[in-house]
């Protein structure tokens, strides 16, 4: 015989949650949340803009350009941080479909971006100072990315997320992306090599440690 | 009967007073929604003594996570989302119990004959084991096998004293089924 459907909770189940009982404030919208986070992330993206000083191409008559789309790519990160935010919430989590929409938005606004500077003002690495070049343009918009790729994923984390790996790295990728937004003021060069090898990777990278940060929080949770 | 539209603003007032730490609300809401949880996990894990404990723990991670319910959005999907969440975790933590049985039976065949029964019953004992339901097979093997109380193995799976009885007993019942005892357990 099947079991009667439950109506009332066990009194196991009353008394723990009766031991746990307190008012709570329900969590902001995930605009409202990565609103939080936008001023950090645009301190974080000046700091990277003006780490190195002006550069040469700051006077070129494009530089309007290459400034107005770092603001797009600047509040496309913002978007990103909502959305992982909103992922982190049980029954919002984002359709795989959208997830790709998402990414290849991502990688096209920074193909554009990429390819609207090498327009108005190209440079190369210099010759012999590529692997030095490699390692500041990785470790710098990954170590600037690191404030709001934290506050993101313990945002991320608080929020009961049911796929945290996902939450996470939309989150890191959030906040790689935002930070590349400053770093790429800042550095001057615009080969695609350096570009995609240091710069992505470094955001690449922001994701795959807010993925890693997320499931590890949401692990310490699930096992008290 | 009321509309799905009305069940929704229902549900949402409570889960509202809920947040706002009313404890008649939680009940109310456990009422209105304990039995679609435990459908699905049912449907999920096909396991209805099983399913029972996840809804308990859907229950329990939906009060510690109730903050994270946006007033305004439906209160279904956001419940559907966490039983799922629970279900996941419980089918993880069912792996790594059942990689860890591995390691219990694996010593079971270093017992020596006569320990388990006749050396030529033990290849037929395991193939049995392994036809009793991995929640009902734990115990079962650390009771009887191991020697350890139900309050240790109770306390050692994170579940009721009494669960671990009816488990370990639901086991004792299939294998004899298994092995062909009938229910007498001959």
């Amino acid at each position: 015989m099947a079991a009667s459907p439950p109506t009332a909770a066990p009194d196991r189940l009353r008394a723990q949650v009766l031991a746990e009982w307190a008012p709570v404030t329900p969590l902001r919208s995930p605009w409202r949340r990565a609103a939080w986070i936008a001023p950090l992330a645009a301190v974080t993206a000046g700091i990277a803009a003006t780490y190195w000083g002006p550069q040469p191409d700051w006077a070129a008559p494009g530089f309007v350009l290459t400034a107005t789309l770092s603001a797009v790519q600047w509040t496309a990160g913002l978007a990103l941080l909502a959305l992982a935010l909103r992922e982190a919430v049980p029954g919002r989590t984002t359709r795989p479909a959208a997830m790709l929409a998402v990414l290849a938005a991502v990688v096209v606004i920074l193909a554009v971006n990429l390819a609207a500077k090498d327009s108005v003002a190209a440079a190369v690495v210099p010759a012999g100072r590529e692997w030095r070049f490699w390692a500041l343009c990785f470790r710098g918009p990954l170590m600037l990315a690191g404030p709001v790729l934290v506050l993101g994923s313990l945002f991320a984390a608080r929020a009961f997320p049911t796929r945290p790996a996902w939450a996470g790295a939309l989150a890191g990728l959030a906040a790689g992306v935002l930070s590349d937004a400053g770093w790429r003021l800042g550095c001057s060069v615009t080969e695609a090599s350096h570009v995609v090898g240091a710069h992505w990777l470094a955001i690449g990278m922001a994701s795959g440690l807010g993925a890693a940060l997320v499931s590890v929080a949401d692990a310490v949770r699930w096992r008290r | 009967m009321s509309t799905g539209s009305e069940r929704e603003h229902h549900l949402h007032a409570q889960m509202v007073a809920y947040q706002a730490g009313r404890v008649e609300a939680f009940d109310a809401l456990y009422a209105a929604l304990a039995p679609e949880v435990r459908a699905y996990l049912v449907a999920a894990c096909r396991d209805a003594s099983r399913a029972d404990d996840l809804v308990q723990e859907t229950f329990l991670r939906l009060h510690r996570a109730r903050a994270t319910y946006q007033p305004g959005l439906p209160v279904r999907p956001w419940v559907r989302g966490i039983a799922r969440r629970v279900y996941l975790m419980d089918r993880r933590a069912a792996a790594r119990r059942g990689r860890r049985e591995d390691a219990v039976v694996a010593e079971a065949r270093s017992v020596p004959a006569g320990s388990l029964g006749r050396g030529g019953e033990r290849p037929g004992l395991e193939r049995a084991l392994a036809g009793v339901p991995a929640s009902a097979r734990q115990p079962f093997l650390l009771h009887h096998l191991f020697g350890f109380t139900f309050a240790e193995i109770a306390a050692r799976l994170g579940i009721e004293v009494g669960a671990a009885k009816v488990r370990s007993s639901r086991a004792r019942v299939r294998l004899r089924a298994l092995l062909g005892g009938g229910a007498d357990g001959r």
